[in-house]
């Protein structure tokens, strides 16, 4: 181990590493919690945060869009509420029935979905969609239909009637999100830098290429389908926790569009263009949405813009800002003592 | 190539970042205080006390939810013209907050509502976004009323801080159809259009059992999904069953899309329309006075209702928009006077207090001095049914309905299932 | 089970469906021209609704509307392709879907600063009120007109594409751009025409079925989502598919809710992955392009 305390840090974040993910997103939740105005927004960002890294998944690293994301994001939240209400089950325990049953679910649903492509891909997520949203009303008795189920009581971490840690709606709510945010940040962020992640990228790009190379295309589609399921509905249920009820709007084939605008809008060549994403879209619909009830044009000509010219996103416009930042800099100073690393770059695209 | 990051550019990026996620909140200011803001001391059981007083009015003015909303915007607006700034000794303001018909929104908004220590909230026409307000409302001591129409607002779910402006669906169903068979005792045979959600079917309940009650027979029901817009299927199963009466149990634009496609296949001539929960004149005029001839509506609340207070409504609403006034105006109007009659009548700002005069006192509601029933906060009022009159009756354009009857028999409070939840949890 | 509402729910399931094919049948006249999925069709439609509710409040008659409002809509179409439209056709479908949500949603706040958020409906022309009776049952006069209108509309579009140069040309460029550009065809101007054929279509759609149902600045993604079914049933730019997947579309909600109607909305879902899961491509699907 270097005595040097910088060539430490480089290792730690250097690629592959879990150090530069951690770093990043611990970094982004704490400057988070200090300037958001109000812990809700900070919390309520994370949430959608982790949704938008499930559908990132599929559709920044497999090409895959999928709009029926909020197929699992309703699902994992009515099973927290359900759970939590009928027998008492924590925080802790919920995010792993959700996690896991909503992985099962989309593995049925991938089952049918990937066996078609482009536009067919795209119409039988949303058909799904739409089955569940209705299938939400069938089941009246468990998710109170249009109702909701209410009475959701406080996020706790614990099991068999014990909890060690009990997080309020406020700071303690957004600190247990955060914390499970930079877990999920980093987890992903492995996944994706992994092979499998590389046969992605693949599948993306040249899907019968990939499969002339010997990767069993529908094994990778169907593997990555159930990650992006188990993601949402994790953040399905910790957004049920929040709100402190379970309601039809989070299975709503409209939380689903919104989802991939928020992915598309943060960008979608990286995953922490999720977190930006989300940022961006919960500060417009909070605070802008007061001001001019037609703010909604503005995320249309967004969308609009990203799609025909900036193809990365938010985070691809804040990537060449500080591309520009750094060019600018370095040419000021030109003492060859001040670089110590020269030629190394960061490299946080894809 | 090693893919590590220099400190120049680390510190670079953390700066950078920090700008950018600062940068949507730059316009806005310091984090919502956990403490209270303007006036008020304690929380929970004991909130509200202070010198001055804020009424949150909250609506959907989205998409379908757009009409009712907008007259829910009137009625404040009337009553914050009415009080003009203060309530008894206390100063009074008044919030206006968009749900967007979303649950997380409203429930946002009520937790920063009563963190600045504002105690008096009203609205919604949305059951779900009721239900989850009625919580929030209740952990943070505040006092709320609706006009939203789930049994469970007043039943199940029942809450200190909750009151309830609109008649149940246990009420609705009974008076219309009572009124109806008393009215025409040939009308035996029944069959529904019902929306395919909670309230929908507690409204089909209440309908059939009032249909057997009077002797009748409920031949049969068409449930519908909750976004539908294209009935004639459904009118086709009305159509064959033989029935004298078809009854529609769904609301808003849904009802006027069925009654208006109704009346395109012939049905309205063939049997008799029943509107169980329409929501008045708005209503009515997209459905078109003509169309409205001899169709029977429920309605929890009508203009031309002959009482002083209602015609002292009309007067104030007539001067102000030229309009006559509907149902969501007056409901919020009468929500609003409800909670701060009930300041005038505790004596006190705090919501404990506040809730006891509501318990205790009457209100002047449309029919006069109304009260809300202590055992579930229902509110006792009349549920009205009309019927459209032909063009030649008709005083003005407006003037479409004849009263046909007044009544409001609530639901049996040993029937509610309500086991209030005491203020503060 | 009578067989009579069996036959008045079977007419109407054709009925139903052949406003379905109004609204499917530009769409899948886009995208089999240039591969292009536009998910802001709803909102041409819904656009032709309010425009013709607003044309009627100023004392046009219906049958004015009826011809002006598609017309409108058409030209804004026909000025938004090269302006916008083209841009996306080298994009990825996903792209382009996104794209066209963003699309939506500016067109739909624009029609909300216009119109309002507020439901609105219009009435039929008095000449169409009124029941016709088919000796079984009796339909609604209106709904007769408007299943007239779509055949005749349904026949002049096969008339055009089969029969037509211009069709010919459409064709031509549909299937080899360069080739046909080549050969003297105005290939800009063709995709032009025929986008603004398409939302014209929707917006026509749009004008008819005002008069049954209320429409508002939201209705867009409701309509949209029929569509989306029916091209995706019948096959995507396919216009034999577009006729047909409307019918069965129509003729299975129908029957659907004569037998069990809480299922009504969702069995158009049900349908669609059935089908989909028997032909890939959907009924009259041509071989799926990789994208």
């Amino acid at each position: 181990m270097s005595a040097n305390p910088v060539r430490a840090l480089s290792r730690l974040t250097g690629a592959g590493g879990l150090g530069r993910p951690a770093l990043l997103s611990a970094v982004s939740v704490i400057l988070l919690g200090l300037l958001a105005p109000s812990w809700s927004v900070a919390t309520l960002i994370l949430i959608y945060a982790m949704a938008a890294l499930g559908c990132n998944l599929l559709l920044g690293y497999t090409g895959l869009l999928s709009v029926g994301q909020s197929v699992y994001f309703g699902l994992g939240g009515y099973l927290a509420a359900i759970t939590a209400t009928r027998w008492g089950l924590q925080l802790s325990s919920a995010l792993i029935v959700s996690a896991v049953l909503c992985a099962v679910v989309a593995a049925f649903i991938g089952a049918f979905a990937i066996r078609r492509l482009g536009i067919y891909f795209v119409m039988i997520t949303f058909a799904f969609a739409e089955t569940a949203h209705f299938l939400a009303f069938v089941f009246q008795d468990y998710t109170g239909g249009e109702n909701g189920l209410g009475g959701v009581p406080a996020a706790s971490f614990g099991g068999f009637g014990q909890s060690f840690f009990i997080a309020k709606p406020g700071p303690t709510f957004f600190y247990m999100a955060a914390v499970l945010f930079v877990l999920l940040f980093v987890v992903l962020q492995r996944f994706v830098d992994s092979p499998v992640g590389a046969v992605l990228v693949a599948i993306r790009e040249n899907e019968s290429r990939a499969e002339a190379m010997g990767y069993s295309i529908k094994a990778y589609k169907l593997l990555v389908f159930m990650v992006s399921g188990a993601v949402t509905g994790i953040a399905g249920c910790l957004y049920v926790f929040f709100v402190g009820s379970a309601s039809v709007a989070a299975i709503e084939s409209d939380m689903a569009i919104t989802i991939v605008i928020i992915t598309v809008l943060g960008g979608i060549r990286s995953l922490y263009g999720s977190f930006l994403g989300a940022v961006v879209y919960v500060a417009l619909d909070t605070y802008l949405s007061d001001l001019w009830p037609y703010w909604q044009m503005l995320l249309g000509i967004a969308l609009i813009g990203i799609v025909l010219f900036f193809k990365g996103g938010i985070h691809g416009v804040v990537l060449a800002f500080f591309n520009l930042v750094r060019h600018l800099l370095s040419r000021r100073s030109s003492d060859p003592a001040d670089h110590p690393n020269e030629g190394a770059s960061v490299d946080v695209s894809r | 190539m090693t893919n590590s990051i220099d400190r120049r550019t680390f510190v670079q990026g953390a700066i950078g970042l920090g700008a950018l996620v600062g940068l949507p909140f730059l316009a806005s200011c310091s984090k919502s205080p956990t403490a209270a803001g303007s006036g008020s001391s304690g929380s929970g059981a004991d909130a509200g006390g202070g010198n001055s007083l804020t009424v949150v009015a909250l609506s959907e003015y989205t998409g379908v939810y757009a009409n009712l909303g907008a007259e829910i915007r009137k009625g404040v607006e009337l009553c914050k013209d009415e009080y003009g700034g203060k309530v008894g000794k206390y100063d009074l303001k008044f919030v206006t907050q968009e749900t967007n018909a979303k649950t997380d929104e409203a429930v946002r908004l009520v937790r920063a509502s009563i963190e600045k220590g504002e105690t008096l909230f009203m609205g919604t026409q949305l059951s779900n976004i009721a239900l989850a307000i009625s919580t929030e409302v209740n952990r943070g001591g505040g006092v709320f009323c609706t006009l939203a129409g789930a049994p469970e607002i007043t039943g199940s779910q029942c809450r200190t801080s909750t009151f309830r402006w609109s008649d149940s669906t246990y009420t609705a169903g009974r008076e219309v159809v009572n009124a109806v068979m008393k009215a025409e005792p040939k009308l035996k045979k029944w069959y529904c259009i019902t929306p395919d959600y909670v309230f929908g079917k507690a409204l089909l309940e209440s309908t059939t059992t009032a249909v057997k009650d009077n002797g009748g027979q409920m031949l049969g029901n068409s449930y519908h999904a909750t976004q539908e817009t294209e009935f004639s299927s459904y009118l086709n199963n009305a159509a064959a069953s033989g029935a004298d009466v078809l009854a529609i149990l769904n609301v808003g634009g849904q009802t006027i899309s069925t009654i208006k496609q109704a009346i395109s296949f012939g049905l309205n001539k063939k049997m008799k329309i029943v509107i169980v929960w329409s929501t008045g004149l708005t209503q009515f005029q997209a459905i078109g006075a003509d169309n409205m001839q001899d169709i029977y509506a429920g309605a929890q609340y009508w203009h031309t209702v002959d009482t002083p207070n209602n015609k002292k409504l009309v007067a104030a609403v007539q001067k102000k928009y030229k309009i006559n006034p509907s149902y969501g105006l007056a409901a919020s109007y009468y929500q609003c006077k409800a909670m701060l009659e009930g300041v005038t009548n505790g004596g006190s700002s705090k919501s404990a207090d506040i809730i006891a005069a509501m318990e205790a006192k009457p209100f002047q509601g449309v029919t006069g001095k109304e009260v809300f029933r202590p055992g579930d906060h229902q509110l006792l009022k009349d549920y009205y049914v009309l019927l459209g009159k032909p063009a030649s009756e008709r005083a003005d354009a407006d003037d479409m309905m004849t009263v046909v009857s007044s009544a409001g028999d609530p639901v049996p409070l040993k029937d509610a299932g309500c086991t209030m939840v005491p203020l503060g949890t | 089970m009578s067989s009579d509402l069996l036959l008045a729910q079977l007419i109407n399931g054709v009925g139903t469906g052949l406003i379905y094919f109004l609204l499917a049948v530009g769409l899948t006249l886009i995208f089999g021209v240039r591969d292009f999925v536009n998910f802001a069709h709803g909102a041409f439609f819904v656009l032709g609704a309010l425009l013709s509710w607003t044309l009627l409040e100023h004392g046009m008659s219906f049958w004015i509307a009826l011809v002006v409002a598609p017309l409108v809509i058409g030209l804004a179409g026909f000025v938004m392709e090269p302006l916008l439209i083209r841009r996306f056709y080298n994009v990825d479908p996903a792209f382009q879907i996104v794209g066209t949500i963003g699309l939506t949603l500016v067109i739909q706040e624009v029609a909300t600063m216009i119109w309002g958020p507020a439901n609105r409906s219009t009435q039929p022309p008095k000449s169409l009120q009124g029941l016709v009776d088919l000796g079984v049952v009796s339909y609604p006069t209106y709904r007769l007109f408007i299943m007239g209108v779509a055949v005749v509309v349904g026949i002049a579009l096969w008339w055009l594409i089969e029969r037509s140069r211009f069709g010919a040309s459409l064709r031509a460029g549909a299937e080899d751009r360069d080739m046909a550009s080549c050969l003297g065809v105005n290939t800009g101007m063709l995709f032009a025409i025929t986008f603004a054929i398409g939302v014209g279509l929707a917006a026509l759609g749009g004008v008819l079925a005002a008069p049954t149902r209320g429409l508002n600045t939201g209705s867009s993604s409701e309509v949209l989502g029929i569509a989306f079914v029916i091209i995706v049933v019948g096959g995507m730019g396919s216009f034999l598919g577009a006729f047909v997947g409307a019918l069965v579309i129509g003729v299975a909600q129908s029957l659907t809710i004569t037998f069990a109607p809480a299922y009504g909305s969702v069995v158009i879902y049900i349908a669609m992955i059935v089908v989909l899961l028997v032909k890939s491509d959907g009924l009259f699907g041509k071989v799926t392009r990789v994208r």
